[in-house]
C-alpha cells in the first residue's frame, strides 16, 4: 500500500509540540494586549510558547540519524522546508525565552514598549512555527495525502486551538496548586476561560471542516491519498481517527466549551475550571493523535509503482 | 553531459542479476538495496497478471530529494548524477521521504550478513564505504563510470536489457532506444524529469 515508516514517532511530537507551543505563546500574547481581564492567561501561554518548542526540537534531533551534524541545517536556510524550519524554530525559541526571562527576572529591564514589540515579533516566529509544520510535509509531492493547502490550514488552526487547550489546562490545574491566588482573581479566571472557549469554538468548527474536506476530497481522489483516506477512515487507524481525533480531540471538547459558555455565570468556579482541564487533556490528545494520523497515513506514490 | 539509462522491458527475464551486481559492487549494508526489481501480481483468478519493474534511482532532473535536502548533502553533478556526500548528511530523511520512486534507504545499522560469523572479509573491506545514520542510494556506479566503465547491473545483465550513456548527445545509443521505442520515464506527471527510461514490454 506504500505508506510511509520513514517518520514516526518522534516526529508526530515534534509536529505536535511545536503547533502547542507556538499556539500557547500567540495565546498569551494575545491576552496581554487585551488589558487586565485576561491577565491570567498571559504568563501561562509565553512560560509553555518556548520550552514546548524547544522539546520538540529536541526531540528532531534525537531522530536525526547523525545528530552531531544537526549544525550543518543553519548552512543553507533558503534551501530546503527543513532548513527554513530551523531558522524559524530557532528564531521562535530565542525569542520566547527571552520574553520568559523579562517576565521572570526584574533584573532583566524590558521597557514596556520593547515588550510589546518583542511579543508581536515574537508571535509572528510562532504563527510561522505552526505554518511551517504543516508546510514540511505539504511540499512533498511524492505524497499526494499531504500536497494540499489543507494540510498547513488544518495543522495551523489545530496548533492554535491545542495552544489554547493547554493554557486552559494549566489555568486549570492553578486551582489545586495555588487555590487562594485563583480565588483571589475569581472575575479574570472566569472570564478568561470564558473567552477562551469563545474564540477555541470557531477554530474546533474550522478544524472539523478542514479534516472533512481532507479526509472526503482525498478519498475521491483517483491519487494514492484515496488509500491514506481510507486508511483513516475505515481502514487501519480508524479507531484512533475516529475516537481520538475527532471524537476526543474535538466533538468533546467542543460540546464541553459549548456547554460552559450556555451555563455562563451559572457554573461554579471550581467546576468551570474542572471542565477547563477536561477541555485542555481532551484538546492535546486529540492533537497529538491527529500528528500521528496524519504522518501514518502518508502513502508515497513510490508504493504504486 | 547527461548520464542516463534505458531499461528495456520487454528484455528483461526478471533474473535479479542486476539487483545482485550492484551489492556485489557497491557493497551495500544487509538489506539495503540500490537496485532491485519491483514485482505485483495484478487482475484475479482466473486472468491474473503479473508486472516486473527494474528500479533504481532515477537521477531526476529536477530532483525532490535535493530540493529538500537541508545540508546539500543530496546533489546534483554537472554529468546529471545525483551523489549523496555522507559526511554532510544529518540523517533527517527528508530526502526518503520525497524521492517518489523509493530509491532512498535509511541505513539504521550496518549488520553482517551472517551475523554467526561475524563480518565476512568482503564485508570489512566494503562496509569501510558506508556509514550508519545517514541515507543512501544508488550513484549509477560514478567510480565505474569515472573510469569509463559501465554501471555494475548494466554491464552484469545476460538479457542485454540495461543501456548506459549520454543522453544529451541524440546519436548515443540511449537517446536513439528512447525516440525509436518511445522510452517512457516513471511517473512523468511529477515533473522530475528522470534519467532513465523504460522501453515498453
Amino acid at each position: 500500500m506504500g505508506l510511509q515508516n520513514v517518520w514516526g514517532p518522534l516526529i508526530a511530537w515534534y509536529l505536535f509540540l511545536a503547533g502547542v507551543g507556538a499556539g500557547a505563546y500567540v495565546v498569551g500574547f494575545g491576552a496581554s494586549l487585551l488589558g487586565e481581564r485576561y491577565r491570567p492567561l498571559v504568563k501561562p501561554g509565553i512560560y509553555l510558547g518556548a520550552p514546548l518548542v524547544a522539546i520538540g526540537s529536541l526531540l528532531l534531533l534525537l531522530d536525526l540519524g547523525a545528530p552531531i551534524r544537526f549544525w550543518m541545517g543553519f548552512l543553507r536556510p533558503q534551501s530546503s522546508m527543513i532548513s527554513v524550519g530551523i531558522w524559524i524554530i530557532s528564531i521562535f525559541i530565542v525569542l520566547g525565552a527571552i520574553h520568559i526571562a523579562a517576565l521572570l527576572f526584574p533584573q532583566v529591564k524590558l521597557s514596556e514598549k520593547a515588550q510589546r514589540w518583542l511579543g508581536w515579533i515574537t508571535s509572528l516566529f510562532a504563527l510561522a512555527t505552526a505554518i511551517y509544520t504543516g508546510l514540511l510535509l505539504g511540499v512533498v509531492k511524492a505524497v499526494p495525502f499531504w500536497n494540499t493547502p489543507m494540510l498547513p490550514l488544518l495543522f495551523l488552526v489545530s496548533a492554535l486551538s491545542t495552544g489554547m487547550g493547554a493554557v486552559v489546562l494549566v489555568v486549570g490545574l492553578r486551582r489545586w496548586v495555588t487555590p487562594k491566588a485563583v480565588e483571589a482573581e475569581k472575575e479574570q479566571v472566569t472570564e478568561s476561560v470564558h473567552a477562551l472557549s469563545r474564540v477555541d469554538l470557531p477554530f474546533i468548527v474550522t478544524e472539523l471542516l478542514v479534516l472533512f474536506f481532507l479526509v472526503f476530497l482525498m478519498a475521491a481522489s483517483r491519487t494514492i491519498a484515496a488509500e491514506s483516506a481510507r486508511y483513516l477512515v475505515t481502514g487501519g487507524y480508524a479507531v484512533a481517527f475516529w475516537l481520538g481525533v475527532v471524537v476526543i480531540g474535538l466533538l468533546v471538547p467542543v460540546t464541553l466549551e459549548a456547554w460552559s459558555l450556555t451555563r455562563g455565570k451559572g457554573l461554579s468556579l471550581a467546576r468551570l475550571l474542572d471542565l477547563g482541564v477536561v477541555t485542555g487533556l481532551c484538546l492535546l490528545v486529540g492533537g497529538v493523535i491527529l500528528r500521528y494520523a496524519v504522518l501514518a497515513a502518508g502513502a508515497s506514490v513510490s508504493g504504486s509503482l | 553531459m547527461r548520464y542516463g539509462m534505458v531499461i528495456d522491458l520487454s528484455a528483461c527475464v526478471f533474473c535479479h542479476s542486476c539487483t545482485l551486481a550492484c551489492k556485489v559492487e557497491n557493497g551495500t549494508p544487509k538489506g539495503v538495496y540500490w537496485s532491485k526489481v519491483l514485482h505485483k501480481e495484478l487482475g484475479k483468478y482466473p486472468t491474473p497478471k503479473r508486472t516486473i519493474l527494474p528500479v533504481l534511482c532515477m537521477h531526476c532532473q529536477n530532483a525532490p530529494c535535493v530540493e529538500v535536502c537541508p545540508t546539500g548533502a543530496s546533489y546534483k553533478r554537472p554529468d546529471g548524477i545525483v551523489a549523496v556526500d555522507y559526511d554532510k548528511c544529518m540523517g533527517c530523511k527528508y530526502c526518503e521521504i520525497a524521492c517518489p520512486y523509493g530509491a532512498r534507504t535509511f541505513i539504521h545499522e550496518i549488520k553482517p550478513y551472517f551475523s554467526e560469523f561475524g563480518l565476512t572479509p568482503y564485508e570489512e573491506v566494503m562496509y569501510k564505504k558506508h556509514q550508519t545514520g545517514v541515507v543512501e542510494k544508488c550513484n549509477f556506479c560514478l567510480e565505474r563510470v569515472a573510469k569509463g566503465e559501465e554501471p555494475a547491473c548494466v554491464t552484469t545483465c545476460p538479457a542485454l536489457a540495461r543501456h548506459f550513456g549520454d543522453l544529451d548527445d541524440p546519436n548515443s545509443e540511449v537517446s536513439r532506444l528512447i525516440a525509436q521505442r518511445h522510452g517512457r520515464q516513471l511517473l512523468p506527471e511529477l515533473g522530475t524529469e528522470p534519467s532513465v527510461y523504460y522501453l515498453a514490454p
